[in-house]
């Protein structure tokens, strides 16, 4: 196990090469999307206080901050370009490199991304925890979770940031053919930003849709590690989510396999 | 004159372009309908938990989002191009081939692609003004106001872009400079008095985002900010010499990054 992990070493080292030099880049870019959430933090205001009651949907306005910022850091780390690294690899040929290696070659993806991250959950993580957890101080809000939630949370979130990337796997194999691939991804974050619960916790929607996306496989991305984080379920729901977030990760993950299979027996690289 | 014939040119490329890519391009185009559609589903959910929105009702609220949608999405469809290059032009060395050319460099790097994506942006951002069109007491007068309004909110737009992108003519690439600045334009699809004081500042007198869509915006729905015109005419005008301004002082200091 331990020696057929070294192997893929060498791709999060590269991984954390990367971000280290495009860091100051990267945090400009996440500077502007913070930028959104700000937005919704305004909007929730107003929205509290224009509302005659504390709670609405079952959420106060703290908690409500919290969903703001913490789906937006999860949203921020579970991004994956993998799709498009496929889809132009596969395009300009250069792909051909990567079978060749005796390795898996999702997974040179797969590590290289995980350095990627790591770099920049540490960048982005601190100052954040350092946010949420000085709020909870100074404003003295309850602190909901124990040792059980904050393991939960973090399975989940692991979870999330794998399903996020099987699938963007099997996005990439089935849209390399498209050139713009501006406006299909804008299109897959569009409806994916909405099915994971980040534009709106699903609490706020009528109780058929709120149910309909609960089921579907993008709530595991933001909406339940979430959720956990803010303590709104018992141990027994709890184990329930993280079940069903392990199962449509298996799914994504198989179906990966299939698409990737598929997409390559089809596959002609010309040149070389 | 020949400017316009090039400019042409410019565009007929373009189209050519998208008859290859077809499935693309509309895609392209409901990737932009899409997300705006679900900005509205939200505020529809929203309102009806809550009555009113510091006084501004849903009507209102998607008159101000439809407005902002059109001078976003004809910056979007024109001007396009600034982003290619504050991401790569300088820093891969093409910008030498547009001095090299006898017309204006600005005008090539501007104008170079027509992005068509965009008709999401705007054909969405008509639809919204369509459907709160009736909350408006239009006039004669407002409605003169109303398309007079549109080139001068749009030149915000490109004037913020030509300014960012010019920062790349010191440091190679500025595309996530560019990236920041164009995001606060979302600020101006609400209501500024949802923001606090800080924020209202900044987009008002700093990054003047606020004129591109709620301020005109509310002049039409309740005539408030009457003096808003003025404003945003000299506003754009300055703006946009400022950005020429510091392209032309980018441009001389400019190095090429070689081979």
């Amino acid at each position: 196990m331990l020696s057929r992990l070294q192997k893929y070493l060498p791709f999060a080292k590269a991984g954390i090469k990367i971000s280290t030099t495009y860091k100051l880049d990267f945090l400009c870019y996440r500077f502007g999307d913070m930028l959104e959430a700000i937005i919704t933090y305004f909007l929730w205001l107003s929205i509290f206080n224009s509302s005659s009651s504390n709670r609405i949907s079952g959420f106060s306005f703290n908690e409500m901050k919290l969903y703001v910022f913490v789906s937006f850091f999860i949203s921020i780390i579970i991004k994956t370009g993998v799709n498009e690294s496929i889809g132009e690899e596969v395009k300009d040929g250069s792909i051909s490199i990567r079978l060749l290696k005796p390795i898996n070659f999702v997974n040179t993806y797969l590590f290289t991304e995980i350095g990627i991250r790591l770099l920049q959950i540490f960048l982005l993580g601190i100052p954040i925890i350092i946010f949420i957890t000085g709020s909870y101080i100074i404003f003295k809000i309850k602190l909901y979770y124990n040792f059980l939630y904050i393991i939960a949370f973090v399975i989940s979130f692991a979870i999330s940031y794998l399903t996020n990337f099987y699938f963007n796997v099997c996005v990439g194999f089935s849209s390399f053919t498209l050139k713009n691939t501006w406006g299909s991804n804008l299109f897959k974050q569009a409806i994916i930003s909405f099915a994971s619960g980040s534009v709106i916790p699903f609490n706020f929607l009528p109780n058929v849709i709120s149910n309909i996306l609960q089921f579907m496989p993008f709530s595991s991305l933001i909406y339940f590690p979430t959720m956990i984080y803010l303590g709104k379920y018992t141990p027994y729901k709890l184990l329930n989510i993280l079940i069903f977030q392990i199962f449509w990760l298996i799914f994504f993950y198989i179906l990966s396999k299939v698409i990737a299979k598929v997409a390559l027996k089809k596959l002609e690289i010309q040149g070389g | 004159m020949q400017y316009i014939k090039l400019y042409k040119i410019f565009v007929r490329q373009y189209f050519k372009q998208l008859l290859e890519y077809k499935l693309d391009f509309i895609i392209g185009i409901l990737g932009i309908f899409v997300t705006q559609c679900l900005n509205i589903v939200f505020l529809w959910v929203i309102f009806s938990k809550i009555p009113s929105l510091y006084g501004w009702n849903l009507d209102e609220l998607i008159f101000i989002y439809g407005f902002s949608l059109i001078p976003k999405g004809l910056d979007h469809l024109l001007t396009d191009n600034l982003w290619i290059f504050a991401k790569k032009t300088v820093v891969s060395g093409q910008f030498d081939k547009y001095l090299l050319r006898p017309i204006s460099p600005l005008f090539q790097i501007t104008f170079e692609t027509f992005q068509f994506d965009a008709v999401g942006e705007i054909l969405i951002g008509v639809l919204l003004l369509i459907k709160s069109f009736n909350i408006v007491y239009w006039t004669p007068q407002k409605a003169i106001l109303f398309i007079l309004t549109i080139p001068f909110t749009t030149l915000i737009y490109t004037s913020l872009k030509i300014m960012t992108a010019s920062i790349s003519f010191w440091t190679k690439k500025s595309g996530s400079v560019m990236y920041i600045f164009y995001m606060i334009n979302n600020f101006a699809k609400y209501p500024v008095n949802i923001y606090n004081f800080v924020i209202r500042f900044v987009i008002t007198f700093i990054i003047p985002f606020a004129f591109t869509a709620f301020y005109p915006a509310s002049f039409f729905i309740r005539g408030e900010n009457n003096t808003f015109f003025y404003s945003l005419i000299m506003i754009s005008i300055l703006f946009f010499l400022l950005s020429l301004f510091i392209w032309k002082k980018g441009i001389s200091s400019y190095e090429s990054s070689g081979s």
